[in-house]
């Protein structure tokens, strides 16, 4: 930005100049120690902002956004948890263990847990919790291999299901394996409002659309946890005054996904730390397009989009070169990643080509993209049109709030959206998106939204799904990545690793924690903006 | 009897309002399930959900069934949070009625002389100036205006915090340093449209034949300003004060999303967006209400501004 | 000023007379001002742009990496580009159209549909108000983005639709603010007098409520489209403007603002391009307005020094005398040119005498009063001297005036209808002046405001105080401005056609009640009349003006018995019949006044004089002694003026 400005513009945006330039918040060092040489302090207050607020915090009624695993985290755990290599590990529970088959689960609960209503954790409580969750409407189609959960002895709890499931405790670490006490299953609402469960933190107050304070849980059962005397999560939907908030002092860490945040706080490294999502918790972005209507039913056509679409200049201009060029749903760092298949890679002339060939056949190629209003978003949308109309696609652009569009992509009533997903812990997670016993006709709800039915990556799912040895699943994930780039129902964009978590260096032990048993645990996790356990976060003292 | 009067025509209004709303809501592509189910639910449950909430009856029937509820005094829930619509909208009027209060004070504390000055020095330097800085203020939307006073005000002087609310009722000074730049911001705009038409009308004001009369008489310009001419011109301001109030109860989203407080602005476009139906129904309510209440006092302030005016 | 049936108080009448369509349009935008060019150029020259988007030789609007990211204005993007690359200058070209178009269009359809409602309802009121205001009040509760969303969803989104939200969101607004402004005047004195004389409807609407109303509606348009424009972003950012990838100002605006700390320019110029546009539709609207319209606060006069004060003969001060003028004369300085509304004009005046000042309307009269009073607007340029006690007034500033008006010079003005304040009580209108300048605490204030009033013949008068002006009659209510006139206990009155608004049969009374208060006071009374029948009666001496000018002067018996300017005699025929309308004009004089920017060469009254000679239109002449005429009339009386060959 060394150009020349005109002169008006240069007074009118003095302030702002002044205001980026000036005087910068700056983190207090203390004594200049590392968090190595001074450890881990207990006490300390944490506000941390968030985007959006939830919509509920009973694991088993309200569905669950990130920002909702953020805030009723604190408080509710789940019987799982994924470490840093991406395995799964127990957490409320000591043990799950697998028959033969892998049909069959047993999940034994960790002894000496107490929720804060004083109430001790047991088997029957786990299972209430589980039979809740499939009766849940949230999550029938999750949970749609489970035939039912039996208690063997007062803390052990037996998982039957219709086929072998091996990657099953992975679901355990999401909602449906949040597990809170009796009194919150027979009264959801109340569960909705005040969140009880055996985590790090107390709830203590919630204002909708503004903040949730939690305070630490003296009787928490990991001995010397958690650190932090408090956390007040704030929500701030705009990601500007956001940012600006933390500057300003307001806020001791936030959640971001905007790349302008990475650059800027990532070069104040005294002042401020950077924790990006990485592996599999990285979504894709990417436009979704519905396979089972004219003109993306013809797979030159769908093909051609991707060749037109330059994926690097995207990366270049919407996300300050921070991003990697996709090709599959999953990062090139995943350890599910697998080359393979023929992505179409960003050529023009074969664009051009594939829909001079389309368009002798049937007419000119014309459609409409979806997008929701918010201006990132759109920017995404206007860049990818303006790339297609020059290989000759016309596409217009329909905007719809974000019920439309959902509504949309469920009934199939879409050409083509964009859209952001693959961030489950495991493959599998992704089975019922993909899966083709998922693909419904258009009109009626689909949740495999592309409607793409492939008999070959269906089977490698299902492998996926049953197969109990590692190599078989891989290869199994190999042909789902080499499908979905043969027949692109998604033309993929990038990772969108942008979301982040930025903090004061005051704070202390973001994506560092330790699970139970000593494995370390993922760092940050999901999307679109991640989140992480606070219970081993701490703050340089005052 | 004027009383009365304005009940028949707040329930009129009521009625008319809440029912349209309720059908074009409804008409509205998408529903409330998706929104509390998300992607992943299966169309099985997607219908039972959809019958468990009654969203399977007639539309005339529930919205028929919700207002047999408001008589009883039942907001009814919302379909997302499951809360009751009447604490939810109880717990944010107060943000927003501060928050609107707030800005017309600032907005009328500075319309008013800045009125006067440019009316008094009609068509010279300062008017003209006053003038540009009014456009200026109406050309800059508040989501710049915002961002900009928080750059200066909270980021780089850091005298106010940058967002965030602190209620009444915890701590006076905290929730005046969290309604002031939110106020400002929303007062600006608000405050070159009140200046603007204060201006033309006392303008008009100072050519009658009984501000020269005054001036005959020895008055100060001072005196003249304030005390002759500001009342017989103030009747299109109480006008535009009274359409924003009632414009902005449930108007102020933006400036409540900039700076992340709990109104009842964000209550109501959210509910439009999840197709949240009671919740947008409530709001509806309160809106209709209020903008009633405004007018009835907006009209009762004409009365008493400017005696000529007597209600029929 | 506000257009109100009714004699005119000359102050204004003699720039409000002439109206603009009488001169060639080029004329008159030639006085408009560099300020009024160069805002008409810049809406020409966006709205040409938008015209021309098309055909002008810019980069496509849509194109993508046309340039760097972000970057600054350079000579490739004079506007620099925007976060996609794309050229800033084009998309706000481009972005006027639906801008521009939704601006206006937006403003039409509100005002369009708004402003008759609104009147019919402050107009009519009862049923008619009740029903229009129950729908706007449904339609102002009715939540917004709701409408937004359904036009939107089943309409399409372009243009047209969002041009018809914004509009038909506008039309609550423009209601009630039409509605309160039409409330103002439909009680106001001329409306009820036209109704009351049984003008139809649709006249009253049209001659007296449109024109009117229209001051406040065209103020607001402007703010409108300001406000629209920016809404129109606001719809943006929610999704329901035009398709993306179509530009609009208030989309731009949105869409930059994210970057408004790295690259401010793709928020400033939209920003500025939008400023300037509103700002320069408002100021052609003032200022083609102004030119049916003169606004002029008036509320101080320009410090005379600045404007180089008219150079005055030497003159003898008389000590002795209560108010003198010497050689006063005051230019009004108007777009049309110099306008000498007094010029020269000298007289003297004692203690316990009435000096009658009379000529027709535009003659000046009104003008002169002012002048000795110092109230004059602000682009007039005063010169000569008024001595009241041998003490100059015209030296004296503004502030220094004040402690004379009042205490020393009392006021009453021609129209009582528009002399009280609508909106303050009697009691408080009586007692300010006894307050402010003699002191008196509130007590004190109403009991001499009660005594005030009671001595102008006004019964009840505890009772009076507390009244509201609408609630008085025309007699009444010249009775108090009389008694606010003379509250201070002033030397001289000043009495400005106090009777031509009344009803004839209180004239004679209102006459009678000065002249009983003048011979009480022991006080000076300048009475100015166009009805020199009238005050023969009550003057001692009489001034006649004509143009400006004293063309006759000398005791009122003598003017009224042997005028001798044929301008004089004419007066004297013209006398009001009983039968006339109230306002009626001396249209019996032929011809029309001159206009007083442009008098004619030589005699002033030479136009319309039946004895006009060569000499009259070659050389004005002096006032000698009583009269100014070349051929003054014999020494005949009024009959003998048939001798003279008509």
């Amino acid at each position: 930005m060394k150009r020349w400005r005109t002169p008006a513009a240069l007074v009118l945006v003095a302030a702002v100049v002044v205001a980026c330039s000036g005087q910068r918040p700056v983190a207090t060092p203390q004594g200049g120690g590392s968090p190595e040489a001074t450890g881990p302090v207990k006490g300390g207050r944490l506000v941390y902002g968030l985007s959006a607020d939830a919509n509920g915090f009973n694991p088993i009624t309200d569905q669950f956004a990130g920002q909702s695993y953020s805030m009723a985290g604190t408080i509710i755990e789940t019987l799982t948890s994924v470490d840093a290599d991406g395995d799964w590990k127990p957490y409320l529970a000591e043990s799950i263990t697998p028959n033969e088959a892998h049909d069959e689960w047993t999940i034994k609960v960790r002894e000496g847990i107490t929720f804060s209503d004083g109430i001790a954790l047991t088997g029957d409580i786990v299972k209430a919790n589980l039979e809740a969750q499939k009766a849940s409407p949230l999550n029938a189609a999750v949970l749609a291999p489970v035939e039912s959960f039996e208690l063997v002895d007062p803390m052990t709890v037996k998982v039957d299901l219709k086929q072998p499931w091996v990657v099953f405790p992975y679901y355990l670490d999401a909602q449906v394996g949040m597990i809170v006490p009796p009194s919150s299953l027979s009264d959801p609402k109340a569960a909705s409002q005040k969140p009880v469960g055996t985590g790090p933190f107390l709830f203590k107050e919630y204002v909708p659309d503004n903040r949730m304070v939690v305070t630490r849980n003296p009787h928490y059962w990991r001995q010397g946890l958690p650190y932090l005397d408090e956390i007040e999560f704030r929500i701030l939907p705009d990601s500007q005054t956001r940012a600006q908030t933390l500057d300003s002092g307001g806020l001791d860490a936030m959640g971001t996904t905007r790349d302008e945040d990475l650059a800027k706080y990532g070069g104040q490294k005294d002042a401020y730390t950077v924790h990006r999502s990485q592996g599999m918790a990285v979504a894709e972005y990417m436009f979704m397009l519905n396979t089972a209507v004219p003109p993306l039913d013809d797979l030159r056509v769908r093909r051609a989009l991707a060749y037109a679409t330059d994926r690097e200049t995207v990366i270049s201009t919407l996300r300050g070169g921070l991003t990697e060029p996709a090709d599959g749903p999953w990062s090139k760092d995943a350890k599910w990643y697998a080359e393979g298949g023929d992505y179409p890679a960003y050529d023009l002339a074969k664009a051009t080509a594939l829909v001079k060939e389309v368009e002798a056949e049937k007419g000119p190629i014309r459609f409409e993209i979806i997008s929701t209003p918010d201006p990132n978003t759109m920017q995404g949308i206007e860049l990818a049109q303006d790339m297609w109309r020059k290989a000759g696609i016309d596409v217009s652009i329909k905007q719809a709030d974000q019920a439309d569009l959902i509504n949309r992509a469920v009934t199939g009533n879409f050409a083509a959206t964009v859209w952001t997903a693959f961030s489950s812990p495991d493959p599998d997670g992704e089975y019922i998106w993909l899966h083709q016993a998922y693909a419904r006709p258009v009109g009626s709800v689909s949740l495999n939204f592309t409607r793409l039915k492939d008999k070959r990556l269906s089977d490698a799912l299902d492998v996926g799904r049953t197969a109990p040895d590692e190599a078989a699943r891989a290869k199994a994930y190999a042909t789902v990545q080499e499908r979905l780039r043969d027949l692109v129902p998604y033309v993929f964009v990038d990772h969108l690793n942008t979301g982040s978590v930025v903090a004061r260096t005051k704070v202390h032990g973001i994506g560092e924690h330790v699970l139970p048993d000593g494995e370390k645990g993922l760092p940050v996790t999901g999307s679109p903006i991640p989140y992480h356990p606070f219970y081993q976060l701490w703050v340089d003292p005052q | 009897m004027i009383i009365v009067n304005r009940l028949v025509r707040l329930l009129a209004v009521l009625l008319v309002v809440t029912f349209l709303s309720y059908v074009l809501l409804n008409l509205l592509p998408g529903d409330p399930v998706t929104q509390i189910l998300g992607l992943s639910a299966t169309e099985e449950a997607r219908t039972q959900l959809r019958q468990d909430l009654g969203l399977d009856q007639p539309l005339l029937v529930r919205y028929l069934g919700w207002l047999g509820g408001l008589v009883t005094g039942d907001f009814g829930e919302s379909y997302i949070t499951r809360a009751p619509v009447a604490s939810a909208l109880a717990e944010r009027l107060p943000v927003t009625l501060e928050l609107l209060v707030a800005a017309q004070v600032i907005a009328l504390g500075l319309a008013i002389p800045v009125g006067v000055a440019a009316a008094r020095r009609a068509g010279r330097a300062l008017d003209q100036a006053l003038t540009a800085v009014s456009f200026a203020l109406l050309s800059t939307p508040v989501f710049v205006l915002g961002v900009l006073l928080i750059l200066v005000f909270a980021v780089t002087w850091q005298v106010v915090p940058a967002t965030g609310w602190t209620p009444l009722s915890l701590d006076l000074g905290w929730n005046l340093t969290s309604v002031i730049l939110p106020a400002i911001t929303l007062g600006c705009g608000q405050l070159a449209v009140y200046a603007r038409l204060l201006r033309t009308d006392l303008i008009a004001t100072l050519q009658e034949d009984y501000i020269t009369l005054a001036r005959a008489r020895g008055l100060s310009p001072r005196r003249i300003l304030w005390r002759h001419a500001l009342r017989p011109s103030a009747i299109t301001l109480i006008t535009a004060v009274g359409l924003n109030l009632g414009a902005l109860i449930g108007g102020t989203v933006i400036i409540e999303t900039l700076f992340g407080l709990p109104g009842v602005g964000r209550l109501i476009v959210d509910s439009i967006f999840s197709r949240d139906y009671l919740t947008v129904q409530g709001g509806v309510v309160l809106i209709s209400v209020g903008y009633v209440a405004v007018n009835f006092a907006v009209d009762l302030v004409y009365a008493a501004v400017d005696p000529r005016i007597r209600r029929a | 000023m506000r257009r109100r049936p009714g004699p005119d108080s000359q102050a204004t009448g003699v720039l409000g007379r002439t109206r603009p369509g009488s001169r060639s349009a080029a004329g008159v935008l030639g006085r408009m001002g560099p300020g009024f060019w160069a805002a008409a150029g810049w809406i020409a020259l966006v709205l040409l742009a938008a015209v021309l988007a098309d055909v002008l030789p810019l980069a496509r609007y849509d194109e993508t990496l046309a340039g760097p990211p972000r970057s600054g204005p350079s000579a490739a993007h004079p506007f620099g580009t925007d976060g996609l690359g794309r050229d800033v200058l084009s998309r706000v070209v481009h972005g006027a159209r639906v801008s521009l178009g939704v601006g206006v269009g937006a403003v039409l359809l509100g005002l369009g549909i708004g402003a008759p409602l609104g009147i019919l309802a402050g107009y009519r009121r009862r049923a008619a108000d009740t029903v229009i205001m129950a729908v706007n009040d449904v339609a102002q509760a009715f939540p917004a983005l709701v409408f937004a969303l359904a036009v939107v969803a089943f309409a399409g989104a372009n243009l047209r639709n969002v041009l018809i939200v914004l509009g038909v969101l506008g039309v609550p607004s423009w209601v009630r603010l039409v509605r309160g402004a039409t409330l103002t005047y439909a009680e106001r004195e001329f409306v009820l007098a036209a109704r009351v004389l049984g003008a139809r409807d649709r006249r009253i609407l049209w001659r007296e409520i449109v024109p009117n109303v229209a001051v406040p509606a065209a103020s607001y348009a402007f703010i409108g489209m300001a406000v629209v424009v920016v809404a129109e972003g606001g719809l943006a950012f929610l999704g329901l403007s035009v398709q993306a990838p179509t530009p609009t100002w208030g989309g731009l605006i949105n869409e930059g603002r994210t970057l408004l700390e790295t690259a401010p320019h793709v928020v400033l110029a939209p920003s500025l391009v939008m400023f300037l546009t509103v700002l320069s539709f408002n100021l052609v609207g003032d200022r083609l307005r102004a030119l049916t319209d003169v606004r002029e606060s008036g509320l101080e006069p320009v410090r005379e020094a600045g404007a180089a004060p008219l150079p005055s003969a030497p003159h003898e001060v008389r000590a002795g005398c209560l108010l003198q003028a010497e050689d006063l004369r005051t230019h009004l300085v108007t777009p049309r040119g110099v306008v000498r509304a007094v010029d020269g004009v000298s007289f003297t005046l004692e203690r316990g005498r009435t000096l009658a000042v009379v000529g027709e309307s535009g003659s000046g009269k009104s003008m002169l009063i002012r002048s000795i009073l110092g109230l004059l607007p602000g682009s007039s340029v005063r010169g000569g001297h008024v001595y009241l006690s041998g003490d100059d007034l015209t030296a004296r500033t503004p502030a220094e005036m004040r402690s004379v008006l009042g205490p020393r010079l009392g006021t009453v003005f021609q129209d009582p209808m528009t002399a009280l304040n609508p909106v303050r009580t009697i009691g408080t209108q009586v007692t300010e002046p006894l307050r402010v300048h003699l002191r008196m605490g509130r007590r004190q204030a109403r009991a001499e405001a009660a005594r005030l009033l009671a001595s102008v013949g006004i019964p009840d008068p505890e009772r009076m105080l507390r009244r509201y002006p609408h609630q008085l009659s025309g007699g009444m209510r010249q009775r108090v401005t009389i008694a606010m006139a003379l509250s201070c206990g002033p030397d001289v009155l000043f009495a400005d056609e106090p009777t031509t608004a009344l009803d004839v049969t209180v004239q004679d009374q209102v006459l009678r009640l000065l002249h009983r208060l003048r011979e009480e006071r022991d006080m000076a009374m300048v009475l100015v009349s166009h009805d020199l029948s009238l005050v023969a009666r009550w003057a001692d001496e009489v001034i006649v003006m004509y143009a400006g000018k004293v063309v006759e002067r000398g005791p009122a018996a003598e003017v009224f018995a042997r005028p001798r300017m044929p301008y004089t005699e004419a007066l004297l025929r013209a006398a009001p019949r009983l039968s006339d309308p109230v306002h009626h004009r001396l249209s019996v004089i032929p011809g029309r006044p001159p206009d007083l920017a442009d008098l004619p060469p030589g005699c002033a009254f030479q136009p319309r004089c039946p004895y006009a000679e060569d000499r009259c239109a070659r050389e004005a002449p002096p006032l000698t002694g009583s009269y100014a005429c070349w051929y003054p009339l014999d020494e005949v009386v009024v009959e003998g003026a048939d001798s003279r060959g008509r």
